[in-house]
C-alpha cells in the first residue's frame, strides 16, 4: 500500500502543480508578502491607547484576525476550486479505466486520492500562511500565536468542507456542481444555525422538530467559522458540538461516497 | 480446466445499460461465455458496438456485470486480487498531459505496487523496447498518437504482468510501428504471457492470435483459431460451358451463396465436400465443367459472412 499511496500522491502533486490555480497561490502569496514588506513598521511593543480607546496590541490582533480571515478566505476559495475540479478530471473517460485496472480496491483508491489532495492543499496553505505570518510578525513586532491556533483548526475545518466538496464532485462528476452544492449547504447551514429566531413566528412544534433534526444531521459550517475566529483571539471554542458533529458527518459523507464509487460503472 | 491452464474464464456475462432519463435499455452483452488458455494470444473480434470494450471493462473492474461471472487467475473480477498480475492498455486512453513518459511509468508502476527503486531500473529498458528511448523526459503532450500507444505498451509491461489486456493496441500507429508492437507481443507470448487482444483489425488477429472469438451485438458468434474461422467458408469458381437457365435456377435454389455470370459460377460452401454435390448436379444436367478453382475466404470475408449470417438467424 505504501508504494500505491506514494504513486497516487506523486500523481496528485504533479497535477496540482500543472494547474493554473497553483500559480494563483504563488501570485497571491508574493503580492501579500510584497505589500506587507513595503508598509512601514508598526510597533506595538508599548501598551499605548489608540485614539479609539483600544490598547494598541489588541488593536493589532483585531486587525490581524481581519487580515487572516480575508487572506485565508481567499486561499480557502482557491483550494475549494482545486478540490472540486480534481476528481471529475481524474474520473474522466480514458483515464479512470486505467486507474481502476490497478490492483487496488476502489475504496482504498478514493481514500488515498482524498488524503493526497487534502495533504497537498494543506501543505500549500500552511506554507503560504507561515511565510506571511513571519513577515507580518516581524513588521508588527508581535509574534501572534492566535494565527497558529487558527492554522491548526483550519486542518479540521477544511477537512470537513473538503469531504463535502469531494463527495459532491465524485457523485456528480462536475466541479461546478460541487461548488454550487457547497454554497447551497453553506447557506442552509447558516439558516439552520439561526432557526430558533424563526420559531417565534412559526408556532408549529412539528416544523420546529423537523428543522432541529435537519440541523443536527447537517454540516455546521457557520459555527465552525465562528469557532475559528474565536480561537484566533484566544477565547476558545464557541460551539464544541459543531466540531464533533462535523467530524461524524465527514466520516459518514466519505463512507457514502466510497460506497457509491465502489458500485459505479465507468 | 484449472486456473493454471485457464487464467481467464467468463461465464454467462450479461450487461444491460439503462438510460435513467428515457428508460431505454441497451443490451451490450448477452450471456457471453469464453475461456482464455494460459500462454495464448486470444483475440476478440467484432464490429463497432459489438460489446468488445464492455467485456474488457468488466474483466478489469471498470464495469460490473449484470449477470454471470468472470474470473482472472481464480479471483472474481470484482476483487482487486484479480488485477494483481494484469497489465491493461485501454482504447482511446487519455494519459494525463502534465506527465512526462517517465513520470507516467513511475506512477502507474507504483499504483501496481512496485517499488520506486525497481521502477527506476526497469523504465530505461522498457522505453528502449518500445522505441521511446530519449523521450522519457518529454511531456506527454508532445507525443504523437503512435508514441502514446508505444508508451501505453510500456505501461502495460511495467508491472511484469502474467496477463495483458490490449484494447486496440495498434490504433493510430503507422505500419512500421504496428509491426514493431506486434513483435513485442509475440515476444511476450514466447515468455509465457497470456494476451487478451481486442481488435477490429482482422489482419492483426490473423497475424498474431492463437484463437479468436467473434462478438456481435453482445453475443459470441464463433470461437476458434483464425484458421478455423477462415474455413467456415470455402469459395469455388467453376468455369462451365452449356449452362442453361433451368440449371441456373436449380443452382440458386439449392445453394444460398451462388453467383452466376455467363458460364462462371461462384459459390461459397460451408464444407469442402459440398462441392461434390454441385459437380454431380452439373454433370447430371450435361453441363461441361472446364475448371474448378477453390479459393479460401480471407478472414475479413469470413468475418463479414459470420456476422451477416448470425444477424439473419437472429
Amino acid at each position: 500500500m505504501k508504494h500505491k499511496f506514494r504513486a497516487i500522491f506523486h500523481d496528485t502533486l504533479l497535477e496540482i502543480k500543472s494547474g493554473k490555480i497553483f500559480y494563483v497561490y504563488i501570485l497571491v502569496t508574493v503580492v501579500v508578502l510584497l505589500i506587507v514588506s513595503l508598509i512601514s513598521r508598526f510597533d506595538v511593543s508599548r501598551q499605548d491607547i489608540t485614539s479609539y480607546g483600544i490598547i494598541k496590541s489588541e488593536f493589532i490582533v483585531r486587525m490581524m484576525v481581519g487580515f487572516y480571515d480575508g487572506f485565508w478566505g481567499f486561499a480557502f476559495l482557491l483550494m475549494l476550486f482545486g478540490v472540486a475540479w480534481h476528481m471529475p478530471s481524474y474520473m474522466s473517460k480514458g483515464r479512470v479505466e486505467l486507474v481502476l485496472s490497478k490492483p487496488i480496491s476502489r475504496s482504498s483508491l478514493l481514500l488515498l486520492k482524498f488524503l493526497s489532495l487534502y495533504l497537498i492543499k494543506m501543505a500549500i496553505f500552511v506554507t503560504m500562511s507561515v511565510l506571511i505570518w513571519i513577515v507580518v510578525s516581524l513588521k508588527a513586532g508581535v509574534f501572534w500565536t492566535g494565527a497558529g491556533w487558527g492554522l491548526l483548526f483550519a486542518f479540521l475545518h477544511f477537512l470537513v468542507i473538503f469531504v463535502i466538496v469531494f463527495a459532491i464532485s465524485v457523485v456528480s462528476r462536475s466541479g461546478a456542481l460541487a461548488i454550487m452544492g457547497y454554497f447551497a449547504i453553506r447557506a442552509g447551514s447558516d439558516f439552520l444555525a439561526k432557526r430558533e429566531a424563526l420559531y417565534d413566528f412559526l408556532n408549529d412544534k412539528t416544523a420546529e422538530s423537523i428543522l432541529d433534526a435537519v440541523y443536527y444531521v447537517s454540516p455546521k459550517i457557520g459555527e465552525m467559522a465562528a469557532n475559528f475566529d474565536s480561537l484566533m483571539i484566544g477565547q476558545g471554542f464557541v460551539n464544541s458540538f459543531a466540531i464533533f458533529s462535523n467530524i461524524v458527518l465527514a466520516v459518514v459523507f466519505f463512507a457514502l461516497t466510497a460506497l457509491y464509487f465502489a458500485r459505479k460503472d465507468f | 480446466m484449472s486456473v493454471e491452464e485457464v487464467p481467464i474464464k467468463v461465464e454467462g456475462i450479461t450487461k444491460v445499460f439503462r438510460s435513467r432519463m428515457r428508460g431505454r435499455e441497451v443490451r451490450a452483452l448477452s450471456e457471453v461465455s469464453l475461456e482464455v488458455r494460459r500462454g495464448e494470444i486470444f483475440g476478440l473480434l467484432g464490429p463497432n458496438g459489438a460489446g468488445k470494450t464492455t467485456l474488457i471493462k468488466i474483466l478489469l473492474g471498470s464495469l460490473r456485470p449484470g449477470a454471470g461471472w468472470a474470473r482472472i487467475n481464480g479471483y472474481e473480477v470484482t476483487q482487486s486480487g484479480a488485477r494483481d498480475k494484469v497489465g491493461y492498455l485501454p482504447e482511446n486512453h487519455r494519459f494525463p498531459s502534465y506527465l512526462t513518459g517517465r513520470q507516467l511509468l513511475m506512477i502507474y508502476g507504483g499504483m501496481a505496487g512496485i517499488d520506486t527503486s525497481e521502477l527506476k531500473k526497469k523504465i530505461p529498458g522498457l522505453l528502449e523496447l518500445v522505441g521511446m528511448k530519449g523521450w522519457e523526459r518529454n511531456g506527454i503532450k508532445e507525443y504523437s498518437k503512435g508514441m502514446m500507444q508505444r508508451l501505453g505498451v510500456a505501461q502495460v509491461l511495467i508491472s511484469d504482468p502474467d496477463i495483458l489486456f490490449l484494447d486496440e493496441p495498434t490504433d493510430g500507429v503507422d505500419p512500421i510501428g504496428r509491426h514493431a508492437i506486434r513483435n513485442i507481443f509475440l515476444e511476450q507470448k514466447r515468455q509465457g504471457r497470456t494476451m487478451f487482444l481486442n481488435t477490429h483489425l482482422l489482419s492483426e488477429a490473423e497475424a498474431i492470435c492463437d484463437r479468436v472469438a467473434v462478438l456481435d451485438k453482445g453475443r459470441v458468434v464463433k470461437v476458434g483459431s483464425p484458421r478455423e474461422l477462415v474455413e467456415i467458408g470455402i469459395q469455388y469458381t467453376i468455369e462451365t460451358a452449356g449452362l442453361d437457365s433451368g440449371t441456373t435456377d436449380e443452382l440458386t435454389q439449392k445453394f444460398d451463396r451462388v453467383t452466376i455470370s455467363g458460364g462462371t459460377i461462384g459459390v461459397i460452401l460451408d464444407k469442402a465436400d459440398e462441392i461434390n454435390g454441385l459437380i454431380d448436379l452439373l454433370r447430371a444436367r450435361q453441363v461441361m465443367i472446364i475448371s474448378v478453382a477453390p479459393q479460401k475466404l480471407s478472414l475479413e470475408e469470413s468475418f463479414i459472412r459470420l456476422i451477416k449470417g448470425d444477424r439473419r438467424e437472429t
